[in-house]
């Protein structure tokens, strides 16, 4: 048996919150033409609706920090 | 204690339109409407190359408690529901009962409820926790993990809340157990 190569992408959306804390959702599948303006449009959204908390003190959404498309290949060696 | 809402949206895949793609969207405000949560499922789905299908708001309550094994005998759930709101889970442990209150939700008179146990131990199966409940219908549990057992029941139609008895055996040795309630709301 030959070694399998596997691909996966996923959006890495890292909130930060006022309490200090940053926090992490990952969408699979990420559109390769996503654009900065389609994250800030999403930042206006959460921030205008509150509609992500802290999940410890419901501490209030401050920003989309940082937002990354993660494009990983995994490959498995055929080891016998 | 901690408390977390999450999205489930489910999508079809871009690369097999047989198979079903799930993004779990975690923090998510327990008091936002579900045309909020709606629109914000529907906008991350837009994001990716996947066709939207649908999302489920799930909310999870955690309460972490050491129970001493005299007080392990009998615990109590009470789980109680009420339409046209939205959903808020109360998990708190008086006088040696747990009590658990589900109120201001929207959900069908046949909504699934999951409740399950996590413990620091090997569970097992004959000393598990029983429940005994009212208004609703029991399903056999299912051990999900040797430290995590789940229990899922259905309310009886027209019935607005459960009433459950918990009892833990005498001969259990859990030390530490941790009660998740989870409910699914589906429109």
């Amino acid at each position: 048996m030959a070694d399998t190569i596997t691909n996966s992408k996923s959006l890495k959306l890292e909130y930060d919150f006022v309490d200090g804390d940053t926090r992490v959702n990952n969408i699979k599948d990420p559109n390769d033409s996503i654009t900065s303006a389609q994250i800030e449009e999403l930042n206006t959204f959460i921030r205008a609706n509150n509609a992500l908390v802290g999940d410890k003190y419901q501490a209030t959404f401050a920003r989309i920090r940082k937002a990354t498309i993660i494009d990983k290949t995994t490959t498995n060696f055929d080891l016998n | 204690m901690s408390t977390n809402t999450k999205l489930s949206i489910k999508s079809t895949s871009h690369a097999d339109e047989k198979k079903t793609v799930t993004d779990n969207i975690n923090y998510v405000n327990p008091n936002i409407s579900n045309a909020t949560a709606l629109e914000l499922a529907q906008r991350l789905s837009a994001l990716t190359m996947n066709s939207y299908k649908s999302t489920e708001k799930i909310e999870t309550t955690e309460l972490d408690s050491i129970i001493p094994k005299a007080q392990r005998t009998v615990s109590q759930v009470v789980l109680r529901k009420a339409i046209n709101q939205t959903p808020t889970i109360t998990l708190t442990l008086e006088n040696n009962k747990y009590i658990c209150t589900i109120s201001k939700a929207e959900y069908t008179s046949n909504a699934a409820f999951a409740l399950s146990i996590t413990t620091t131990g090997n569970l097992n199966p004959i000393t598990l926790p029983k429940f005994e409940l009212e208004n609703a219908t029991y399903a056999d549990y299912c051990i999900a993990s040797n430290l995590n057992v789940q229990y899922k029941m259905n309310f009886i139609e027209d019935a607005d809340f459960i009433t459950g008895t918990v009892k833990f055996p005498e001969d259990s040795t859990y030390q530490e157990l941790t009660i998740n309630l989870e409910i699914t709301l589906t429109e």
